[in-house]
């Protein structure tokens, strides 16, 4: 794909477009939020979200099922990441909870997806959170780079606590870089496609009904 | 963000309760007042000296073109670029579906260059088929009011002022049916700026566009009636021009916002009812706040009187409210008395004569003499969304319940085996791609329903708590209920945020969703609310109010 075929969205736009794919896919709207967080995250991060939220609503996915000192899949097909960090997330502050300790990650759809919740659980815990995957570590909540989207990130994964976050952390509710989303065409439209599913076609009784309908504006 | 309780200064007596003031039908009396989005903009425009330019005007004969305005404040420019088109009358439409307009306009980050404005005009004057990008900050479309448009420019070309009555009967030459912002389209994202102090307050950018759009649309019938009638034509006259605001159409669209952004919804009202709060606890009225209020009243009585609406629902609020203005007038004569606390006194007065509409517009009123005590409220009103939107998991079911118990009573007590009470859905259309309202018994698709029915949620979730042991983490419990997990992100908001919520049943079929739409214009500063159904409405934005020019020479804001 040449840079040129790569069309640019706000941040604002790419968020609302994986609610809408999220749910389109049959996401839960709650659910369906965290995959705009997600999203966002990315794109302000400099990487691909919007098509790795494609590639994931388009993979048969596993639930997360917690156990100790780690999480598995329920079902058939790689763990859900953005169902797996939402439980990761909504866990941070509990005590003896999964993120107490080091936690081993069986494989994951789209782990890219996973590392905006563990910035979030990084920041509400002030510690850096350092996942690990075949081909290297990635820290959080401030990665220095993130992960090509290729072989090398893929599992085991291992994430474990890596010591508070220094002096230089601009706390929790610090903003998200300022960045745009790319996306290449064919990306678009199959999430514009899935978006689509959460709109209800025109009757003529709706277009009868709607607002402005039937209305003179030459006055 | 502050909350009353935390107060000192103000006791609590003197603040509105959110179950009085979350109401469709109070919120649907709303008044515009000083912490109005467009009064924000006006006054530090004012207070900073801004200067405005029109370096720009390529319009040819027949009023199709291009023009530029700028407006340059302390530290950074802004213009609105605005397209002239020549429309048929067949092609008007101030539907959201419409593809063509009189006029197509952006609010450009800065000065553009020559290669900016033609980037714009490939883009612009198709909205939402084109793109825009970082650099711009709105994106809007406006027609002409064809009857008032013409009889101006007829008279301007003959020589004349158009005649005063026809002209406050409309109230504007062109209206806006879109003004979009934060983002769409590929405009800037609303982060990119908002932590500039001059657009800081919600909405600054577009409430920029409008205002620099209205100048435009008198260029425009100066213009025209130029081109008509050569040497005799004559320019509108300033007096005139005051009249003039800009309209704006507005459907079911804009509704869902105010659900669908809790934490705005509360600071926006939150900076109200501190507003009317501290006003209430002042001890005197001195002479100079008397006169204040006095030509507040004034204005505001000039303002009913040519508020013009031919629905029912309008009709009898706008008879309500006249009514009540004269009471207000009445009433004030003898005020203040030697009563402590007189703005108290008035306050309660007031809500015990006055009809909703009356009590909302005497809020607004009673804000207008208290700059120093209200305008820096402005900066309350702006929301970090992300910062309360993760879920903290580790809370125990037992503190959610509690939760529900305080601050969803209202939604708990909703009786929703009634079929009246489910009588809507929210759904967005796949042809028009916006919101709209269907009846659930009657249409089709109320499974894509959209989750706006708040209280519905509440009762869903409160259902699937019952269960429950009190000490399970709120994590465990949406594990195995993600479908709640939207509503319990809204709950878990609300003892922050008192005023985030809506109290009222949004799928009920006395629902109006002109109440929602009417508080949102008056936070923007709408005056002149003319509902032309349930379901869309026509207002007029900054009528009377001075034009870029006048300010920088020194009119008031």
């Amino acid at each position: 794909m040449s840079k040129a075929a790569l069309l640019s969205l706000s941040l604002t736009e790419a968020d609302a477009l994986a609610q809408k794919a999220a749910r389109g896919a049959g996401l839960g709207w709650g659910m369906a939020e965290e995959a705009g967080y997600a999203v966002r995250w990315l794109s302000a991060h400099g990487a691909d979200g919007l098509g790795a939220l494609l590639a994931c609503l388009t993979t048969q996915r596993s639930a997360p099922k917690l156990a100790q000192g780690q999480i598995a899949g329920q079902g058939q097909g790689p763990l859900c990441p953005l169902e797996t960090g939402s439980v990761l997330l909504d866990s941070a502050e509990i005590e003896n909870g999964p993120l107490s300790g080091s936690l081993l990650l069986a494989p994951l759809c789209q782990p890219l997806l996973l590392l905006p919740f563990l910035a979030q659980a990084g920041s509400v815990l002030g510690q850096q959170l350092v996942l690990s995957y075949r081909g290297g570590t990635v820290a959080l909540p401030t990665p220095a780079i993130l992960p090509a989207v290729q072989q090398a990130f893929c599992g085991p994964f291992q994430l474990s606590l890596a010591g508070p976050l220094g002096p230089e952390w601009p706390g929790p509710n610090a903003p998200l870089p300022q960045g745009r989303a790319t996306c290449d065409g064919p990306t678009l439209a199959a999430l514009d496609a899935l978006a689509l599913k959460t709109t209800v076609p025109a009757t003529e009784a709706s277009r009868q009904s709607g607002a402005g309908a039937g209305t003179n504006d030459n006055d | 963000m502050t909350q009353p309780h935390s107060q000192p200064a103000t006791p609590r007596s003197y603040y509105r309760s959110p179950a009085q003031v979350m109401r469709l039908a109070r919120m649907g009396s709303a008044h515009p007042m000083r912490l109005s989005f467009l009064r924000i903009l006006l006054r530090r425009v004012a207070q900073e000296n801004w200067r405005f330019d029109r370096p720009i005007w390529q319009v040819d004969a027949r009023g199709v073109g291009r023009a530029v305005y700028c407006a340059h404040g302390p530290q950074r420019s802004y213009s609105l670029v605005a397209f002239a088109h020549d429309l048929p009358d067949h092609m008007r439409s101030d539907r959201v579906i419409a593809t063509a307009w009189d006029a197509t306009f952006a609010l450009f980050d800065g000065v553009p260059s020559p290669q900016d404005l033609d980037r714009l005009q490939e883009n612009v004057p198709l909205q939402e088929a084109g793109r825009i990008g970082p650099r711009e900050l709105t994106l809007s479309r406006a027609n002409r009011s064809v009857r008032l448009f013409s009889h101006v420019v007829g008279a301007l070309a003959q020589g004349q002022q158009p005649d005063l009555a026809e002209l406050q009967d409309v109230g504007y030459l062109m209206r806006t049916t879109a003004v979009y912002g934060a983002g769409k389209f590929g405009a800037a994202d609303r982060a990119a700026i908002a932590q500039r102090p001059e657009m800081a307050a919600p909405f600054q950018a577009e409430m920029l566009t409008v205002w620099l759009i209205r100048w435009f649309t008198v260029d425009i019938v100066n213009h025209l009636a130029a081109q008509q009638g050569g040497a005799q034509a004559v320019a509108l006259a300033p007096e005139l021009c005051r009249q003039l605001g800009v309209g704006n159409s507005t459907g079911l669209g804009m509704a869902p916002f105010l659900v669908r952004h809790p934490v705005l919804l509360n600071n926006w009202i939150f900076a109200r009812e501190e507003a009317l709060a501290r006003v209430r606890a002042l001890p005197i009225a001195t002479p100079a706040q008397l006169a204040g209020l006095q030509a507040a009243l004034a204005d505001a009585q000039e303002n009913a009187s040519t508020w013009r609406s031919s629905h029912p629902v309008q009709v009898e609020k706008l008879a309500s409210l006249r009514a009540d203005l004269t009471r207000i007038r009445d009433y004030i004569e003898t005020w203040p008395s030697h009563a402590p606390q007189p703005w108290n006194a008035l306050w309660h007065w007031g809500e015990a004569t006055l009809s909703l509409e009356g009590q909302e517009a005497l809020l607004a009123l009673m804000l207008e003499p208290h700059g120093d005590l209200v305008d820096g409220l402005a900066e309350c009103l702006s929301a970090d969304e992300q910062a309360s939107f993760r879920i903290n998991g580790a809370l125990p079911l037992g503190q959610l319940r509690q939760i529900l118990v305080q601050h969803y009573a209202w939604a708990l007590r909703i009786d929703f085996s009634q079929p009246a009470q489910m009588a809507r859905f929210w759904y967005v259309s796949e042809e028009k791609l916006e919101p709209r309202l269907g009846d659930r018994h009657a249409e089709p698709g109320a499974e894509l329903e959209q989750p706006l029915a708040i209280a519905h949620l509440v009762q869903a979730l409160w259902a699937d708590l019952q269960a429950q042991p009190d000490t399970l983490p709120l994590a465990s419990f949406l594990m195995a209920h993600p479908q709640h997990r939207l509503v319990v992100r809204r709950v878990l908001r609300a003892p922050s945020h008192p005023f985030a919520e809506v109290q009222d049943n949004l799928i009920a079929d006395t629902m109006l969703p002109i109440d929602l739409m009417r508080c949102k214009l008056a936070f923007f500063g709408a005056s002149h609310f003319d509902p032309r159904s349930d379901k869309w409405v026509r207002i007029s934005l900054f009528r009377g109010m001075p034009y870029p020019t006048e300010l920088a020479q020194g009119a008031p804001a």
